[in-house]
């Protein structure tokens, strides 16, 4: 029995280190021998800190309440049932038990269970057994194994694992591989999380990789701003080179490189530019980079999640690995569910799971009890599934339907009060920043997208606007010389495809999400302002008064700089958008 | 007997200021508490909490009612003889009597300020109060007093 902090950056954020210390403190006091161990995210990320003592996981720990969940377990003290989630498969809260109920846990099976600094708790944990079978297996027999579980790449592309590894391996040359966890799309968090929190996994897969196409060199590209995750992965290099793994089978040198945070270096040629000390630009492909690459050696980039799911292949076995997921899309997939519900945090459920049982089950729908409007998945890459769509199994091929992409994993999810021009605007306005302006169409098509985007949010738009952001995006995606801006348009294409009324309603300067500031007016609904005047301490221009008598509070307009504070604040939803 | 306040208050002060008793006592952010000599068990706080962190004299959670659901009293003109003991009353001053005392009417002069506390149905000796939930917005005191008006222009 172990006590096992979920130290992410999201527990880590939330206080883990000073739950971790007042653990470490009532254990030190009781005079117990009982291990108490920094792990990565538990999973759902909107109860941290969370804690596992035993079988038992608690959420929302504070530092004062260590000393009652110690002695629960180790001294006669009354069960913490307040803060208990679960209770080995049981939910004790029911919230976090559907949160759990719909999901297959395979990437994430150690994550939040093991120490990811000690190398020894991995083991305990049946780590590298995928990378011995694959020894028994041998190269070939380990590529067969992947092709058999038919696995596709997590980054976003769905690109069949093995027939990149098939390409790469016969490849002449000194051949690299590369982990890619630059992970840039707003609201995605799976690789950090999985680099987090289960470290060896990831190498265990760049391990099998390495054997099967016969690579020298292993790089895990991390971006700078991952502190935690490049800390771990580069603790984890060090612990596995000094247990002699791997041993004389591969020869293979791993090492971190820092990223420094360019949405592009996503992209595998301007990644490897990038490797290379050069501008983040991609370049034209063909040759591709499992044919030239790192300074002209063939070069095979695979994500993250990707790799984590190769150590579970191999160690589970492909049929067994199969089970999860459709014929097509086998497997799970990990998603980082934010935005607009109950229940936040990094998820894992089997391909061909529905957007609904995602976002309605497993979230909990909307935070503020009005109804959903869409969910956006794949990040500035991706698009909008309405929720009319929402019974959508979650695929590569299902989500092209709808004009999404699976993408790396974001899942962002947003209710009524949500204006999907906004958030088209919000999208172009990232990718416009981050487009790397080598290709002409990227660089100033992005750019005129985006400002016609804002004309049409400032109230300033007309109907030749709407026409060209429909003509402009379909030449942008065409054009464009890599992915980055060659997927730009989707969030404006899929949004005008589910939405166009919405576009509709702001040629006539309103916007009927209320998201639009230049569009839209606060006032105080006098019939239900309880004057509790939270508001009125909120606004930062005193826009809002209060009369002595009455119990409303009143709104200036003319003051009222639209921050939306006010109904932030308001616990009587008194306050009204128009 | 008297309500109380559960640890799921969050401190918002909308019950201390409607209470028609000062019977509450708290400060923003912090957990307010009611005072049971002071509470007339009216179930005003409870229907203001957005927190449902109200609790009646039964230890019953008091479901909360918008302000445009909540009762208001209305004056039976039939049998309201203007004593004005309801004006004396009510704690918010949302009544007022048009004519001379004992021999004109009771109206309510002040909807917006009239929190439902039903002390002006309580004080009644005549029975002519009575409340109704009728909406806010359509209680309109310029009609009300136009009414009444042309009511006692009437009987004169």
């Amino acid at each position: 029995m172990r006590v096992a902090i979920g130290s992410g950056s999201c527990g880590l954020a939330a206080g883990a280190a000073a739950v971790r210390a007042a653990f470490t403190e009532g254990v030190r006091a009781m005079g117990l021998e009982v291990p108490v161990v920094p792990t990565g995210c538990h999973g759902p990320c909107y109860r941290e800190v969370t804690v596992r003592v035993g079988k038992v996981l608690y959420g929302n720990v504070t530092p004062d309440r260590a000393q009652d969940i110690l002695r629960a377990h180790f001294a006669d003290g009354p069960p913490v049932l307040d803060l208990s989630l679960l209770r080995g498969a049981e939910a004790v809260d029911a919230g976090v038990g559907a949160f759990f109920a719909a999901q297959q846990r395979v990437v994430l099976r150690r994550c939040g269970e093991v120490d990811p600094t000690d190398l020894s708790d991995f083991l305990r944990h049946g780590g590298l057994t995928g990378w011995r079978r694959a020894l028994e297996l041998g190269a070939e027999g380990a590529l067969g194994e992947v092709e058999a579980a038919g696995l596709r790449g997590r980054g976003g592309g769905g690109f069949p694992t093995a027939r990149k590894w098939g390409l790469a391996r016969r490849a002449p040359g000194d051949r690299v591989l590369v982990c890619t966890g630059d992970e840039g799309d707003p609201g995605a968090f799976m690789d950090r999380n999985l680099l987090e929190g289960d470290p060896f996994a990831v190498l265990e897969g760049m391990l099998i990789a390495a054997l099967v196409i016969g690579a020298t060199e292993g790089i895990v590209y991390v971006r700078e701003e991952y502190p935690l995750a490049v800390e771990r992965i580069e603790a984890a290099i060090g612990a596995l080179r000094e247990a002699g793994v791997p041993g004389p089978e591969l020869s293979l040198e791993l090492r971190v490189f820092r990223g420094a945070g360019a949405f592009v270096c996503g992209e595998e040629t301007a990644l490897i530019a990038s490797l290379e000390g050069r501008r983040g630009h991609p370049r034209v492909r063909p040759p591709y980079p499992v044919e030239q690459g790192l300074h002209g050696r063939p070069t095979c980039v695979n994500n993250v999640e990707t790799l984590a799911n190769v150590a579970a292949i191999l160690s589970d076995g492909a049929p067994a690995w199969r089970r999860n997921g459709t014929a097509r899309s086998p497997g799970t997939k990990v998603f980082s569910l934010t935005g607009d519900v109950r229940r936040t945090g990094m998820i894992e459920v089997p391909l061909g799971t529905s957007l609904r049982t995602v976002v309605e089950d497993i979230g909990g729908g909307s935070p503020r009890g009005v109804a959903l409007k869409a969910a956006q998945i794949g990040g500035p890459s991706g698009g909008c599934v309405p929720t009319a769509l929402f019974d959508t199994p979650i695929d590569y091929e299902a989500l092209v339907e709808t004009g999404a992409i699976m993408g790396s994993g974001g899942l962002v999810v947003m209710d009524q009060r949500t204006c999907m021009v906004d958030v088209a605007r919000y999208f172009l306005d990232f990718t416009q920043r981050e487009s790397c302006g080598k290709c002409s169409i990227g660089r100033i098509g992005t750019r005129r997208l985006l400002e016609a985007l804002e004309r049409l949010c400032s109230g300033q738009g007309n109907a030749a606007d709407l026409e060209r952001l429909e003509t402009l995006s379909e030449e942008v995606r065409k054009g464009s010389l890599c992915g980055l801006c060659g997927s730009a348009p989707n969030p404006i294409l899929t949004t005008l495809r589910h939405f166009r009324e919405e576009y509709e309603a702001h040629l006539q300067a309103r916007c009927p999400g209320g998201g639009c500031r230049g569009l839209i007016t606060f006032g105080i609904d006098p019939y239900n302002c309880e004057g509790c005047e939270r508001c009125f301490e909120q606004c930062p221009v005193t826009a809002i008064a209060k009369d002595g008598l009455l119990i409303a509070l009143t709104l200036d307009a003319g003051t009222c700089i639209r921050c939306g504070g006010c109904e932030a604040v308001c616990p009587f939803g008194a306050i009204e958008v128009s | 007997m008297a309500h109380t306040i559960t640890a799921d208050c969050t401190g918002c002060l909308a019950c201390l200021r409607q209470c028609p008793t000062e019977a509450i006592t708290g400060a923003r952010d912090a957990l307010h508490v009611i005072t049971p000599a002071l509470c007339v068990d009216c179930g005003v706080c409870g229907f203001v909490c957005a927190d449902a962190a109200v609790l009646d004299a039964a230890g019953a959670l008091v479901p909360r009612l918008p302000r445009d659901r909540r009762p208001r009293p209305i004056f039976d003109e039939t049998l309201c003889n203007g004593c004005a003991l309801c004006v004396e009353f009510c704690p918010f001053d949302c009544i007022e009597v048009l004519g001379p005392r004992y021999l004109g009417r009771a109206w309510l002069s002040e909807p917006m300020r009239c929190v439902s506390c039903s002390e002006c149905e309580l004080i009644c000796i005549k029975g002519a109060v009575r409340m109704e939930p009728i909406p806010l917005r359509q209680l309109d005191p310029t009609a009300a007093l136009a009414r009444l008006r042309a009511l006692a222009e009437a009987e004169s």
